[in-house]
């Protein structure tokens, strides 16, 4: 179940990208107008994001 | 997922940025980058590639997936990323978000980058376009 909805804070968080620089949550965030976040369900399920 | 990058002159003149994030190891956030280039190549040259319209993150513990609410721990390949996508500010606000109810539901493109676009000018999504939280 979703915890986050319109209005709240995006959370904090730090990861790193497939190449292995770090990107910090929320500060990434500061670095562009609006930033689409979506997650990548699973194995093999790479065709099911966005269509 | 691609789609994103299909509907990249959406995004690249608003400078909208792309997070694509999985608890999946970096290996295979590779390959499906260089899938989704080779299909640009081949398929779409006219799409720019440099900046790359899409950043794959890895998230093995999941720990931002699990702050937004979006682990699945009932999945056969074990823990996975239940599909959600939103759109935040430059504040970090949510402005929009579309939580999937499976991994066949997912925002239309045209959905997405209407509201990635009204956000980043400063405008209230689009009514026609609601997002599903």
């Amino acid at each position: 179940m979703a915890k986050i909805k319109i209005g709240d804070d995006f959370p904090s968080a730090k990861l790193q990208d497939i190449d292995g620089a770090t990107v910090a949550f929320p500060a990434a965030l500061a670095q562009a107008p609006a930033t689409v976040v979506f997650s990548i369900a699973a194995v093999g399920d790479h065709g099911a994001g966005p269509r | 997922m691609t789609a994103f990058v299909y509907e990249s002159e959406r995004y690249v003149p608003e400078k909208v940025q792309i997070f694509g994030i999985s608890v999946e190891p970096a290996a295979e956030g590779r390959k499906l980058r260089e899938r989704i280039t080779r299909d640009c190549q081949e398929d779409r040259p006219h799409i720019a590639l440099d900046p790359y319209p899409l950043r794959l993150l890895i998230d093995p513990e999941a720990k931002l997936i699990r702050s937004v609410g979006a682990e699945n721990e009932g999945h056969w390949a074990g823990l996975i990323a239940a599909p959600i996508t939103y759109v935040m500010d430059r504040a970090g606000k949510v402005r929009w978000g579309y939580v999937s109810a499976s991994a066949a539901d997912r925002p239309s493109p045209v959905a997405l980058a209407k509201a990635a676009v009204a956000v980043a000018r400063g405008e209230v999504p689009p009514a026609d376009y609601p997002g599903k939280t």
